[in-house]
């Protein structure tokens, strides 16, 4: 492969998140009732002590929301908050008069998480005219350390270097925060620039 | 002054009291705790993988438990001219159980399988473990006493 090819297919990935992550900010935006803003996508290659420097600290307790797709198992999506913040975002979704139990707060936001994979999942699904579906999302509590190293097990991801793709969404300035993650299967990103004949 | 030691990921230490070896985020890894009470030399291995045979590259061998844990343990052969051990470990999590996912696929439960086979193979009987379930786990392994606490969001604090 030549720089010029690297490059572009480091191009099209990057491209592809942005507008995955473009139509998941708007649905989140419309959810809310407020404006959501997303950084650039990041898309790199990083060991693990360097996605803990530069990414997130392993040992921040983030609540965690994970849906497969279905299928041919390409990957999973992550979702990864603040449980401040995750709080924050269910009362914004749920009307004032609720009373605010965990249970409550939980399915606000694995319904929220739902959204923003799927929505991500059309607009990937509009670029490459081939169907994806992602499963009902699982939710957990736990060390950001914890989750990642045990995410990109389960994809098949075994090396020293980890591919991080990201979406970063903020709100009200950068009170509010969350990140959506994409971990391929091995091979799934070749398949993808395949399809976009890359 | 005694220091905290840091393990990361796919990583080893060893240490004498009165430091504390600590690794932290453990969820489907393992985290085993060697110690020799005499000269409370201890050490701690984080490990990511049960077996390196079907990998082409092992350079990054404290990754695997069939490569790490007999090394570590000549390690410590060397280092305190004694060949038994006191063995405690913590770890091999299902953070996220799809139904779809046998528990045979799960790496959690085939690293906790690998790391009692290599260690029953070195003949190093484990004194006690904190294993398998949903939640991620971090260790604390006081090298004065060989105390090892294993810490939980949400949970209680439990001592190995």
């Amino acid at each position: 492969m030549t720089k010029e090819h690297a490059l572009l297919r480091q191009d099209a990935l990057q491209e592809v998140v942005n507008i995955g992550g473009g139509h998941a900010a708007t649905s989140l935006s419309k959810m809310i009732g407020r404006p959501v803003d997303m950084d650039v996508p990041f898309v790199e290659l990083l060991s693990y002590e360097e996605v803990y420097q530069t990414v997130q600290s392993d040992d921040t307790i983030v609540r965690a929301v994970l849906s497969e797709l279905h299928g041919k198992k390409y990957g999973v999506f992550l979702f990864v908050i603040d449980p401040e913040d995750a709080e924050k975002l269910a009362q914004m979704l749920l009307p004032e008069t609720s009373e605010f139990t965990e249970d409550l707060t939980d399915s606000a936001l694995k319904e929220l998480s739902n959204i923003l994979f799927q929505s991500f999942l059309q607009a990937v699904m509009q670029l490459i005219s081939k169907p994806l579906i992602a499963s009902l999302p699982v939710m957990t509590t736990d060390l950001f350390g914890s989750i990642l190293t045990s995410v990109y097990m389960q994809q098949e991801q075994y090396s020293d270097e980890l591919f991080i793709i990201r979406n970063n969404f903020h709100s009200e300035g950068h009170k509010i925060e969350g990140s959506l993650y994409f971990v391929p299967k091995p091979n799934t990103l070749e398949l993808l620039l395949t399809q976009l004949g890359i | 002054m005694s220091e905290q030691i840091k393990v990361g990921i796919s990583d080893y230490k060893i240490a004498q009291a009165p430091d504390e070896l600590v690794t932290i985020g453990l969820g489907s890894c393992i985290g085993i705790a060697i110690y020799e009470p005499k000269s409370k030399i201890g050490a701690l291995s984080h490990i990511m993988l049960p077996d390196s045979t079907s990998f082409s590259d092992v350079n990054n061998w404290p990754k695997f438990a069939d490569l790490a844990l007999p090394r570590i343990v000549s390690e410590l052969k060397e280092r305190t001219q004694v060949d038994t051990f006191q063995v405690k470990i913590a770890g091999g999590a299902s953070m996220f159980a799809f139904a779809s996912e046998s528990a045979t696929l799960q790496i959690g439960q085939r690293n906790i399988e690998a790391v009692r086979q290599t260690l029953e193979d070195l003949k190093l009987p484990i004194l006690s473990e904190h294993l398998g379930g949903n939640m991620g786990r971090s260790m604390f392994v006081d090298l004065e006493t060989f105390d090892v606490r294993v810490r939980m969001v949400n949970r209680e604090e439990f001592v190995l």
